[in-house]
């Protein structure tokens, strides 16, 4: 690539970052010359990189030094389907690790309209604040009228003060209280995994609102329609069809029939009362409505009344009803949506909550912990719960600090059985009866982590043993995880990647009609290698070591008390991980050697004291 | 020879029941069979579930609720129960 080559800014880039110093004011636009967005491409790839150059390896995520950002992507704002997300990345507040999660729409067109390719904040604002960026004017306001309320009276609040031009990413009360799994909200969307509402609350920031009128152009713009038509049209098929009719909440029957529905804080893997909190039955007794993200033509959420409510209803999502629902042992569907409503209101990653409640009730159950209303069962004391860990009031300080530090607090014992990989509560896949995906959970640069491995595809195929995890398993984890790095900094949505036959290649289409890059599906393939080494590398100089890369001891010596079939060694799981590590060029204990940076170029695209 | 067919997710939305038999002479059939079996009592299913004697992307099999099959000549026994459902488990 020639000098000249380089200094020229893509289409459907702009070329640089914009970083504010929330403190001072400060702001300043950093270039992104064109070699680092072709090997990061935006959303969590480029993300990573972001996280190196700003040094947050070993930055504490409530520093005022601490780094949050917000990446897009080349293909934000292009017709192709799913294509309006944004990315989120910062070190876990809840893992102290690597962190990225993703929310969709309006937030992610205006904010690259705003003429940059992701936002970094630092620093710390002395009060209440929000950061509003208008092209490239940006503000800082004092935002005492909107601090403590819920998410959705900010939004209301914060679209009559600033007029719809305005797109928000806002944090509820449990953001502001540092709960370490709060999320950032957008229109009803949450970037929920691993506390970033967190960090943004710590920043004494309530949100972040972006307006623009920078379009970037397209390299091939009538061909990208015609590609974007035809996408469009294959999402109406029968491989979304599941996601437009019932929502992911089909899972619900499916996994329980499947003895994969984690149950009782994992002690079961199969639920009496899941009829109950199916949308099947949800949709004969409730109204419901669909709704979907800006620019979506597949249209997954399903919003459904609560009894005797005048409200806006409540997005049902499979991870909600698991969560909040089977793991907590709660059957009662208005007691699930009610919970559900309240972390989306307090600004709260439901997997995250219903894993550290269900925790807790097995604790309460064990005695120890004497709280005895927080039992399994109870509608009643889940919502209490929830409040408490919004206003981290009572037992509700420690419910909000996860699983991972609760169990610290109650000794060997209570960690055996507390939920989590790396701190981050796990999903809702049984792992012993889906064993990819239990690989997938133990070696997640995230920690537990559904949706930046999708080991339970492999696991509900012929193409491996979903109760005997072996080599087949390993590629197949591999080869999810390549696939998700490269959907997640596209950014696409994972809920389109069966219409695609060929992902990669198709990848290799639209960034050519985006971008004029001449890309091929090898390139793309080291691409999404170098961003999942990158994110691993960040972990190893934030403090990983080959131990973490494990499940809860439960899961490794018991088997769901209703299915003796689902065991898992920790020798077994030792072993696939030790193999994951050399199939992806790293040692047998998982540290990255200087041949694997050197042949992802990572020794040249990082900070050199961090590279080396 | 009946086998117990359930549905899960869009298969029994467009099936409009959970469970069917097919009741059949002899004591297995091949999946296949199985498949063109379950279309001539629900022809709903031949749209866009099943197409000849395989499921169509989208859709996955399992027997009994531990193993996927695929393979349309795979044997089914009578007393088995076979699941048919979304390949997508996403959520
Ligand atoms: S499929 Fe669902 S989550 Fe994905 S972009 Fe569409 S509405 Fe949003």
């Amino acid at each position: 690539m020639t000098q000249q080559q380089d200094i020229l800014t893509p289409h459907g880039y702009h070329g640089r970052y914009l970083r504010i110093d929330v403190g001072t004011g400060r702001h300043e636009s950093i270039p992104l010359p064109d070699h680092v967005l072709r090997s990061f491409l935006g959303g969590t790839g480029l993300g990573v990189y972001l996280m190196f150059q700003e040094r947050q390896a070993t930055v504490d995520a409530f520093d005022p030094a601490a780094a949050l950002a917000f990446t897009f992507s080349p293909l934000v704002g292009s017709p192709l389907t799913t294509s309006a997300k944004f990315a989120v990345i910062n070190r876990s507040p809840l893992t102290q690790q690597y962190n990225d999660s993703l929310a969709s729409s309006g937030f992610a067109i205006a904010g690259k309209n705003a003429g940059w390719d992701a936002i970094v904040l630092t620093g710390q604002a002395a009060s209440p604040s929000i950061v509003i960026i208008d092209d490239d004017q940006i503000r800082i306001e004092n935002a005492d009228d909107v601090w403590g309320l819920p998410v959705s009276a900010a939004e209301q609040q914060l679209r009559e003060r600033l007029g719809k031009r305005f797109r928000c990413a806002t944090i509820g009360p449990a953001g502001e209280k540092l709960v370490r799994f709060a999320t950032i909200s957008h229109d009803g969307r949450h970037a929920g995994r691993g506390g970033s509402g967190a960090i943004l609350g710590a920043k004494n920031l309530k949100s972040i609102a972006v307006a623009g009128t920078q379009q970037t152009p397209w390299a091939d713009a009538p061909a990208l329609h015609k590609y974007s038509k035809d996408l469009s049209k294959r999402s109406f098929g029968p491989a979304t069809a599941k996601y437009r009719e019932l929502g992911t909440a089909a899972n619900m029957l499916t996994f329980n029939r499947l003895q994969a529905l984690p149950t009782r804080n994992f002690q079961r893997s199969r639920f009496e009362e899941a009829e109950q909190l199916a949308p099947e039955t949800l949709g004969n007794v409730r109204n419901k409505t669909r709704h979907s993200c800006v620019a979506c033509t597949i249209g997954c959420e399903h919003v459904y009344k609560l009894n005797q409510d005048k409200g806006n209803g409540v997005r049902v999502e499979y991870e909600n009803l698991f969560a909040l629902g089977s793991l907590c042992e709660v059957g009662n569907a208005d007691d699930v949506l009610q919970a559900s409503r309240l972390c989306d209101e307090l600004g709260i990653d439901t997997i995250s909550a219903g894993g550290t409640i269900a925790f807790a009730m097995e604790c309460v159950e064990r005695k120890l912990l004497d709280q005895p209303w927080l039992e399994f069962g109870s509608g009643t004391a889940l919502r209490r719960a929830i409040e408490m860990i919004g206003s981290r009031e009572g037992i509700g300080d420690d419910l909000a600090e996860g699983s991972r530090l609760l169990a610290k607090k109650f000794g060997p014992e209570a960690e055996t059985f507390a939920p989590h990989v790396k701190g981050l509560e796990i999903p809702g896949y049984e792992p012993r009866a889906l064993q990819t995906m239990a690989l997938g959970f133990a070696v997640g640069t995230r920690g537990a982590d559904h949706n930046r491995s999708g080991g339970y595809e492999a696991d509900f195929s012929d193409r491996v043993d979903r109760y005997r995890a072996d080599a087949r398993s390993i590629t197949e984890a591999i080869r999810s995880e390549d696939q998700a790095a490269l959907m997640d900094s596209l950014i696409l949505c994972k809920f389109l990647r069966r219409v695609f036959d060929d992902f990669f290649a198709e990848s290799a289409t639209m960034l050519k009609l985006v971008t004029g890059w001449d890309i091929t599906t090898d390139e793309l393939q080291t691409t999404a290698k170098r961003i999942i080494t990158a994110k691993k590398l960040f972990n190893i100089r934030a403090g990983w070591q080959p131990a973490d890369d494990i499940l809860p001891a439960r899961f490794l010596q018991t088997h769901p008390q209703n299915d003796p079939d689902a065991m898992l060694s920790s020798e077994h799981l030792r072993d696939l991980v030790d193999r994951y590590n050399r199939s992806r060029g790293w040692s047998t204990d998982g540290w990255i050697e200087s041949d694997s940076l050197t042949s992802l170029n990572l020794d040249k695209l990082l900070p050199t004291e961090i590279s080396d | 020879m009946v086998i117990r067919v359930e549905f899960y997710g869009i298969a029994r939305q467009r099936a409009d029941t959970a469970t069917i038999h097919v009741e059949e002479d002899g004591s297995s059939l091949t999946l296949g069979e199985l498949l063109q079996q379950i279309v001539t009592q629900i022809p709903e299913l031949a749209q866009d579930c099943i197409a000849n004697d395989q499921l169509q992307t989208g859709y996955v099999a399992n027997i009994n609720g531990q193993e996927f099959i695929s393979d349309p000549r795979r044997i089914i026994e009578s007393g088995q129960s076979v699941l048919i459902m979304s390949a997508d488990a996403g959520g």
